[in-house]
């Protein structure tokens, strides 16, 4: 790989008593990855650590090749979307965009801005003072400044916090462009099925630990103790397609629920290849084959229960 | 055949039982407000300063009390004219002042900071329901120190009579004008408190602003009195911070006191007008933050 | 139109919400448009895109707003005629931070019940009752300030519900929360339409909200009522075919599919199939094909507009 984006080497960062990272450690490349984790997780603090606001208590943090607090400049290639609102009422939203691009050193700001509004789809609202801005529309003033000096790295902290449903599909589409255009992209979230659709690769922080990274679908693989749960729809034949589901021994336990087939599998590419002929077989039709869990809101759930051990 | 054992079924149920009037959300108001303004669940901090006040409050009818218990004898005090009641608030007057400065905020600026006037009026109040449940709950505290004081003094005096009953007989009369000297303090110091604290969602604003209200212009009033000499008795009635205490005193003559009536009255209606107009405004529609 | 009187008890129906051509004009904005809709099933979504006109259909539906043309009916009652009592026997759960911060959640909650017209007994009971149903039975004696955003929502919903309401409105309840919180909050709002038979309108941006927990749905766009009607007759229909996902060699099974008479293309790293005289024949011959080329049949299922897709292209 080139030269990581970002590179956390043994970071801690402790806030007194209270330690909001332990010993973290992974590199990011170009590309959409989420951040996930519970409230109080520590994202925001890795999220501070990556803009620089703060250094860590002990370890490295290296964003863009360099350390932060040696090379200023570096700033100008990292664009940051943060939770909270900072923002001049007075100001209309093109105004605020461009002064932001024009901190940044961007050649021309005007057309910078004009740009990355109509990117996050403010284009007709531009020249509206941002007093009356409802919440969303902060939010992708936001978005926008930080995308307006066309910066490698990005740091999106829940960037569609306040959208509705259709804004959000934009957006989300938006950051999954920017990943494909190879700039790096962090993203923080709590709604994981859409962090699925945007980042093929997650952080996931538990207690202010990294319990996972990487390719979703990979660490699903690496999630070895527990069987993988299918749901089957057959159209007929469900019964005997059950039947002989566990007379072959391709699954480990069989559940009705409301007309569909559940079967947990530890061997999940044995059963897939023998499924259809076992279908056609017995005369079943498969409607639907779904696999159950492989989601990222499962994996999630799954990575923080065995994080906790045994708790509440 | 009969059953050996029996499960409940204790989830949650729909509510089938008595439904009360909305006069009694309003005591619900009054009550929860008057409770938090008091200290309830806020530490003993808080409930320190209006228990202090209190006590201070109570403590010349005390000592008075104390005084003929121990020496009466050895001097001829008649107590019935030992304390008048208006010199009574008179003395007490700082207290109840600073009474109302410590409450009446609790009432209104936490709920305005808060965000929770959009959950109440959102719900199950109305506006003017609200305000009902609010103002009860700063004026009943308030009785503590404009009317107890005076019942206990009252109360304390007829106990030490030789006759107590006779004396109940001959000075019943002086009841209900207790009665009515507390709820006049007690209106104009609650209101007045509370039309401050509508103004804004930080208390230490609300504190702050309503000394300032009602002890700027006294000493505005005093400093001119002494300027213009004997015949600007007007002067007095600028003295905000005492007003209730002078125009009750003047409806029950029993000190001495310049200015006609009217005059107390007409002052007193404008600063208690001028508060519940703010309050009315403060709580109309659309001034929620 | 039934007159309500405080201490009656409400009546049965089934209609929830009942609107009539309601329109609101604020200035130049045209909010609501001639909204007309019945609500009457368990758990009913509201979506909209912002501006759309939800916040002014709920504040109608609360009597907080008066419609400048059309009627509300809210449990039987007329907004115009008797808000304050629509207001006191629904439960209404605020999208924002409205909670008093020096009140235990349980002081909280019981206010909130005697506000609405509980007994004092009764409230403290109820309250105790409803604050374990959300679960938070043992922060009850806790300073609201000390709650983190996840206890917050699940006293906000505890109050809205404590006067066991036929019918509580959630607006954002997921807000804030991370992804435990909001599998325990839609899991608690399910259950409250499944379990505790209270009926629930949720008001969210985030589909799967809706999808998870609602029967229905009503989408706003522009004012106007766009479309209304259960879920399971929306969405994720066979019209467009299937989608294949599977390992193995999947060009084989394409091959297959295309000699009998089929459209079989590769796309979104499976293949999605087309074509068939009916349904039956397009499930058959593609499990006969997957049989045949020895794929491992990971994943099949319909490849046309998700329910999701559906309601997203109903609110731009």
């Amino acid at each position: 790989m080139s030269a990581p984006s970002l590179t956390f080497d043994n970071v801690s960062r402790w806030y007194g008593d209270t330690v909001a990272l332990a010993d973290v450690s992974f590199t990011l490349g170009p590309g959409v990855t989420g951040l996930l984790g519970h409230n109080g997780a520590g994202k925001s603090t890795a999220l501070k650590l990556c803009a620089g606001f703060t250094r860590p208590s002990s370890g490295t943090v290296r964003v863009l090749g360099s350390d932060l607090s040696d090379s200023p400049e570096a700033y100008r290639r990292i664009g940051i979307s943060h939770d909270r609102d900072a923002f001049w009422p007075f100001l209309t939203a093109r105004a605020m965009v461009a002064l932001c691009a024009r901190l940044r050193g961007v050649a021309d700001p005007d057309a910078a801005a004009a740009r990355a509004l109509a990117q996050v789809g403010l284009e007709d609202a531009a020249d509206r003072r941002m007093r009356g801005f409802s919440h969303g529309m902060r939010q992708r003033v936001k978005l926008a400044q930080a995308l307006a000096h066309d910066p490698e790295l990005l740091l999106l902290d829940e960037p569609l916090n306040g959208l509705d449903p259709a804004q959000r599909r934009a957006v989300v589409e938006l950051i999954h462009r920017l990943g494909d255009e190879g700039r790096t992209v962090l993203v923080s979230s709590h709604v994981l099925h859409e962090v699925e659709r945007m980042a093929p690769r997650v952080l996931v922080l538990v207690n202010g630990h990294l319990v996972a990274s990487g390719a979703t679908t990979a660490i699903r693989e690496l999630i070895a103790d527990r069987p993988r749960v299918i749901r089957l729809e057959p159209a007929t034949e469900g019964r005997a397609l059950a039947r002989e589901l566990v007379g072959a021994g391709l699954v480990e336990s069989v559940r009705f629920d409301d007309g569909a087939l559940l079967v947990e599998s530890g061997d999940i590419e044995r059963f897939s290849r023998a499924l259809a002929g076992v279908a056609r077989d017995v005369g079943a039709r498969l409607r639907r084959v779904e696999p159950v869990g492989d989601d990222l809101e499962s994996v999630y759930a799954y990575l923080h229960e065995r994080a906790r051990g045994v708790g509440r | 055949m009969s059953v050996d054992a029996e499960i409940r079924d204790v989830r949650y149920s729909r509510y089938e039982g008595e439904r009360r009037s909305r006069l009694a959300g309003v005591v619900s108001l009054a009550r929860w407000g008057a409770l938090r303004s008091l200290g309830a669940r806020r530490g003993w901090k808080a409930k320190a300063v209006p228990i202090t006040l209190t006590l201070l409050a109570i403590a010349p009818a005390i000592i008075v009390l104390g005084v003929r218990a121990l020496f009466a004898e050895q001097s001829a005090i008649d107590l019935s004219d030992a304390l008048p009641y208006s010199d009574y608030q008179a003395i007490i007057g700082v207290v109840i002042l600073l009474f109302a400065a410590v409450t009446t905020p609790e009432l209104l600026c936490p709920d305005r900071r808060d965000g929770t006037l959009a959950l109440y009026f959102s719900t199950a109040v109305s506006r003017r329901e609200y305000l009902a449940g609010r103002v009860l709950g700063a004026v009943v505290p308030l009785l503590l120190v404009t009317l107890v004081p005076l019942l206990v003094l009252f109360a304390g005096i007829m106990v030490f009579e030789e006759h107590p009953l006779g004396y109940l007989q001959d000075r019943w009369a002086e009841l209900p004008r207790i009665l009515a000297g507390g709820l006049i303090l007690a209106a104009f110091y609650g209101l007045v408190g509370l039309a401050v604290a509508s103004l804004t969602g930080r208390r230490a604003f609300a504190v702050g602003g309503y000394l300032l209200l009602l002890v700027a212009p006294s000493v505005v009033g005093g400093m001119l009195g002494e300027a213009l000499g004997d015949d600007a008795d007007w002067t007095q009635l600028l003295q905000l911070s005492v007003l209730p205490i002078n125009f009750a005193a003047s409806l029950f003559p029993d000190a001495e006191v310049p200015n006609s009536s009217w005059a107390w009255a007409a002052v007193y209606a404008l600063v208690v007008g001028a508060a519940v107009i703010t309050l009315l405004r403060r709580y109309g529609r659309g001034s929620d933050t | 139109m039934i007159d309500a009187s405080p201490t009656a008890p409400a009546p049965s129906r089934t209609r929830l919400i009942a609107t009539d051509g309601v329109a609101k004009r604020y200035g130049a904005v045209q909010a609501l448009d001639g909204v007309t809709v019945t609500i009457d099933e368990r758990a009913t979504g509201l979506l909209g895109a912002n501006g759309a006109g939800k916040s002014t259909l709920m504040k109608a539906l609360l009597g907080l707003v008066t419609p400048d043309v059309g009627t509300v009916e809210v449990l039987g009652i007329d907004a115009a005629l008797h808000p304050g009592e629509i207001r006191r026997r629904l439960g209404y759960m605020p999208e924002l931070d409205c909670l008093p911060l020096d009140m235990t959640a349980r002081d909280l909650v019981v206010h909130m019940a005697e506000l609405r017209g509980l007994p004092r007994r009764a409230a403290v009971l109820r309250a105790s009752e409803v604050l374990f149903q959300v679960g938070l039975e043992e922060e009850r004696s806790r300073l609201i300030r000390t709650f983190s955003t996840g206890m917050k929502q699940r006293t906000k919903l505890a109050q809205a519900i404590v006067h066991g309401p036929e019918l509580v409105v959630l607006d954002e309840p997921t807000n804030g929360l991370d992804p435990s919180g909001r599998d325990e909050m839609l899991s608690l709002v399910r259950r409250l339409s499944s379990d505790l038979g209270i009926a629930v309108l949720l008001s969210s941006h985030v589909l799967e909200d809706v999808t998870r927990t609602c029967d229905a749905v009503v989408v706003l766009r522009d004012g106007r009522l766009v479309t209304s009607g259960r879920i399971d007759e929306m969405g994720g229909l066979m019209g467009e075919g299937v989608l294949v996902r599977g390992s193995g060699d999947l060009d084989a099974f394409a091959a297959i599919l295309t000699a009998r008479g089929l459209v079989a293309d590769r796309r979104d790293g499976g293949v999605a199939v087309r074509g068939g005289a009916g349904e039956d024949e397009l499930l058959d011959a593609v499990r006969d094909a997957a049989a045949e080329a020895g794929i491992g049949l990971r994943e099949l299922r319909p490849a046309g507009r998700t329910l999701e897709d559906a309601l997203v292209d109903a609110l731009e």
